[in-house]
């Protein structure tokens, strides 16, 4: 039931954001469509833990803040070498073990290797990720684990709240 | 100048700069997918203009913006962007991997063995 009344709330403010109108009859009429939303997506089996993770909001933005980071660096890292300044490319290809038991942060970690340039994870079975990176290094950094600790961190928050 | 205009100006100067950034960081993805030797090192530099480019330009023009609902429908479009653009840059390489086209690895190394062989 929480579940249902946060996803509500997140659809009426996207739906604010989006509109833009404040007029009483549209705010109503909207009120009707989220609830008609809502209601649709419980019968389609659609809310869950797994499809709306709330609890990790917030530890996902801190981690969003992160990554941000580690993508200005790696763009950084591919233009030089793309535009020949830096060192030439040495491509390697590994496959990195991942510790995050639940489905959602082994995406979130796959993803987060792909969006960082200069690694992208081509194929993703079981645990394990084959990562093609443009430099040697990129592989190292990965096995080093720090993305893959961070991941666990939220991997960690997100069982949690289920047991 | 008062106040307001020193922050008009401020926030002019940050968004075309990065709006240039972003301008910048696309084509240096177009050159690397010209200029990179085989198909897997021309996804990383698609992956700069996915990134770089697409964060560059949105919240560029986000803090362009003459109003704050302009500027949140960009950031949201720069959300799904971001979401977006890995699932499609690891189709891409999956179904590439998948097909049978292998990378030109460093040292003429072959690349790794599935798990399970």
């Amino acid at each position: 039931m929480i579940q249902r009344i946060l996803l509500g709330v997140a659809f009426y403010f996207l739906w604010i954001g989006l509109s833009g109108h404040f007029s009483p009859f549209l705010v109503a009429t909207s009120l009707i469509s989220v609830v008609g939303v809502v209601l649709l997506l419980t019968h389609l089996g659609l809310v869950a833990r797994q499809f709306q993770p709330f609890s990790l909001v917030v530890p996902l933005v801190i981690y969003w803040g992160w990554l941000l980071v580690e993508i200005v660096k790696s763009n950084i890292d591919v233009a030089r070498c793309v535009l020949g300044l830096g060192r030439p490319a040495t491509p390697s290809m590994a496959w990195i073990e991942t510790s995050q038991k639940s489905e959602l942060c082994r995406t979130l970690y796959g993803n987060s290797i792909t969006l960082t340039p200069g690694t992208f994870t081509v194929l993703a079975e079981g645990d394990r990720f084959l990562v093609h990176a443009l430099h040697r290094e990129g592989i190292a950094a990965l096995q080093d684990g720090e993305m893959d600790r961070r991941c666990l961190a939220l991997d960690e928050k997100f069982r949690g709240r289920i047991a | 100048m008062t106040a307001a205009d020193i922050l008009d100006l401020g926030r002019n100067v940050l968004g075309d700069g990065l709006v240039f950034l972003g301008a910048f960081a696309t084509l240096v993805g177009a050159i690397g997918l010209l200029r990179l030797p085989d198909f897997y090192t021309r996804a990383h530099a698609g992956g700069v203009t996915d990134t770089a480019g697409a964060i560059g330009i949105l919240v560029g023009l986000a803090i362009l913006s003459p109003d704050l609902l302009t500027a949140l429908k960009l950031l949201i479009v720069l959300v799904v962007a971001l979401f977006a653009s890995p699932t499609s840059c690891h189709a891409l390489a999956r179904a590439a991997f998948r097909s049978g086209i292998r990378p030109a690895l460093d040292g003429d190394r072959p690349p790794p063995p599935q798990p399970g062989e």
